[in-house]
């Protein structure tokens, strides 16, 4: 077995049974989006922006976006979250928020979810471990993301289904990611090799 | 006799059938300087499914203003909208935050803040995400 365990990060939604994996540290929150300059604006374009945890695909979590600035018009910083979205290779960021900075000086905040339709359980039997969960520094949500992963893989689990983000207002409240680590009745997966 | 009367409802039937396009048209007075086709240049497009529904506008009066978060149905975001307004001119700010969003084609706002400002000279704002009800989703 790799000592790399690939963790899976599963996104369930209340629809319907959808998952996703992330196969690879890739996160765009804060400060690190070098490659956003490399996005392809039309395919920035055609990332959705929702504002459910709804899609109806089984869908894999790529990562938390979000827009920490002072953005003098809206419109750009709902941009910024698709360049960063489409950056990770995602086709929607789903249950996104917007909080208002206090005063007209403060950061707004616009964040969510980015995911693509992929279906990680393949109608694998599975049992639930245990809860997980993190919180991140507002600014450095791929932290949370990252701690996620963290207490999974700790826990021996194969995937992390039904992931739910709360980015928080700040003022105290930090971003935080729950979940619920999964392992495989049949081994191995192919998610640990 | 009765041999001439046989074939002649038959004549009017078969008369019915005439094809009067296949008759030659009269001739034109006008020259005939028009081409024989006309190329329209039409550019065929499929769109993606993830193609972003079209524009449009909503009336302000029908757009819901909402504190929370929650939706019973899917909704894309499709603008963030922001109002200032000096104090005291609430319902002004709750008005152009409506005018904002229908402006956007949104059909609600949701998890609208309002902040109230610290000094006179402050703007308040009001503010929250515009969304547009969706029936599809990728």
């Amino acid at each position: 077995m790799r000592a790399h365990v690939l963790l899976a990060l599963l996104f369930t939604l209340p629809a319907c049974s959808i998952t996703t994996l992330a196969q690879s540290p890739r996160h765009h929150a804060g400060s690190e989006h070098e490659d956003e300059s490399a996005v392809d604006p039309v395919a920035a374009a055609r990332v959705r922006v929702l504002q459910n945890e709804t899609l109806s695909c089984p869908s894999e979590v790529l990562g938390t976006v979000d827009v920490h600035e002072e953005v003098k018009n809206e419109a750009q910083a709902l941009a910024i979250l698709q360049r960063r979205a489409a950056a990770l290779g995602a086709e929607a960021v789903v249950g996104v928020e917007f909080h208002h900075g206090e005063g007209a000086h403060e950061a707004t905040h616009l964040s969510g979810m980015a995911v693509r339709c992929q279906d990680l359980i393949r109608g694998r039997e599975y049992y639930v471990i245990g809860d997980v969960n993190a919180a991140g520094e507002m600014g450095h949500d791929e932290e949370a993301f990252e701690t996620l992963r963290a207490r999974g893989h700790a826990l021996g689990a194969d995937l992390i289904i039904g992931i739910h983000f709360e980015h928080g207002e700040g003022e105290g409240q930090a971003p935080r990611l729950t979940g619920k680590a999964i392992r495989f009745h049949a081994m191995p997966s192919p998610i640990l090799r | 006799m009765r041999m001439l009367l046989v074939p002649a409802p038959l004549l009017l039937v078969l008369a019915a059938c005439v094809d009067p396009y296949a008759m030659p048209l009269p001739a034109s007075p006008y020259p005939a300087e028009q081409p024989a086709t006309i190329n329209y240049n039409v550019t065929m497009h499929q769109p993606s499914a993830t193609t972003v529904s079209p524009h449009r506008e909503t009336r302000s009066t029908e757009v819901l203003i909402l504190q929370s978060t929650h939706l019973d149905r899917p909704a894309e975001v499709v603008g963030i909208v922001d109002v200032h307004e000096e104090m005291g001119h609430h319902d002004a700010a709750l008005e152009a935050l409506r005018r904002k969003a229908a402006a956007m084609g949104a059909d609600a706002v949701v998890g609208v803040e309002f902040h109230h400002s610290d000094s006179h000279a402050e703007p308040t704002h009001l503010s929250g995400l515009a969304v547009r009800f969706v029936s599809a989703l990728p």
